[in-house]
């Protein structure tokens, strides 16, 4: 059973991590692409909270060794090469796209939480709340304007911003400096993560 | 009683976020995400009641510490 982590491009090296069920990296390639995978067969531990963890331990550890990296969802799993070329066929003109899009990037994610509560004394009283909350995501989105190439709104009121991996830090300082002057909010910044965000989503 | 934040937990909510991003973004290849996603669900209560744990050992160890 082959456990694909990501598709690459510029692969340097393969990182010298541990994959799911402890399963050394390798590099296979179909349709032009190349990816990073493991064989779990006969592994323990393929499945579990440890195993999700591995995968995106590895796929944050190509992010240092990759010029480019679409990372896969968790539990894509091939029975053998051929499974997996025809399945990369059939998706490879969207994986070379997302490749060239995500390529010297990363993405940060930032999350304000809602401020209109759940059980507001009148609609209109909701509705200023809900307004505070979109002129708050438009103002950060402003400041990290000059670094985002591409944003995606994510479940959770959560903003994926793709950014040169190079300004990732400068970025995170902005909404940073933006949490700090609103200290009434709850800002939540993680990053530079792989850019899972942009990866083309679902098939 | 000082009250810090501990790192350690810090460490696990981006483990909490690094879960959740392999769970439920990424490109799909197979479109068959039927079995992860119930596999998804049990991983995810799993890894918070560990969480959980963790916060609460972290809290008793503060208070016997203190």
């Amino acid at each position: 059973m082959i456990h694909v982590y990501a598709f690459v491009d510029e692969l340097e090296r393969l990182p010298a991590v541990a994959g799911v069920g402890g399963a050394p990296l390798e590099v296979l390639s179909a349709a032009g692409l190349t990816a990073v995978a493991g064989r779990i067969d006969g592994r323990d531990d393929v499945d579990g909270h440890d195993a999700a963890v591995a995968h995106g331990v590895v796929v944050e550890a190509l992010l240092d060794s990759a010029g480019a990296v679409v990372p896969v969802r968790f539990g894509e799993r091939f029975a053998d090469l051929t499974e997996f070329a025809l399945a990369t066929a059939e998706r490879a003109a969207s994986l070379r796209a997302s490749l060239d899009h995500v390529r010297g990037c990363a993405e940060i994610v930032v999350r304000i939480p809602t401020t209109a509560p759940a059980q507001a004394a009148t609609g209109t009283a909701y509705l200023h709340a809900r307004l505070a909350d979109e002129q708050r995501v438009a103002e950060l989105g402003r400041r990290l304007h000059a670094f985002a190439r591409a944003t995606a709104e994510t479940r959770n009121g959560e903003v994926a911003y793709l950014v040169r991996r190079a300004e990732a830090a400068r970025a995170l300082r902005a909404a940073e400096a933006f949490a700090a002057e609103h200290p009434d909010l709850t800002v939540r910044c993680t990053g530079p993560w792989a850019p899972y965000s942009f990866a083309g989503g679902a098939a | 009683m000082t009250v810090t934040r501990s790192p350690v937990l810090g460490e696990h909510v981006t483990l909490v976020d690094l879960v959740d991003r392999v769970l439920n973004k990424g490109v799909t290849l197979t479109g068959d995400v039927v079995l992860s996603v119930a596999d998804v669900d049990l991983v995810y209560v799993g890894l918070r009641v560990i969480l959980a744990s963790v916060g609460t050992l972290e809290r008793l160890d503060a208070e016997a510490a203190a």
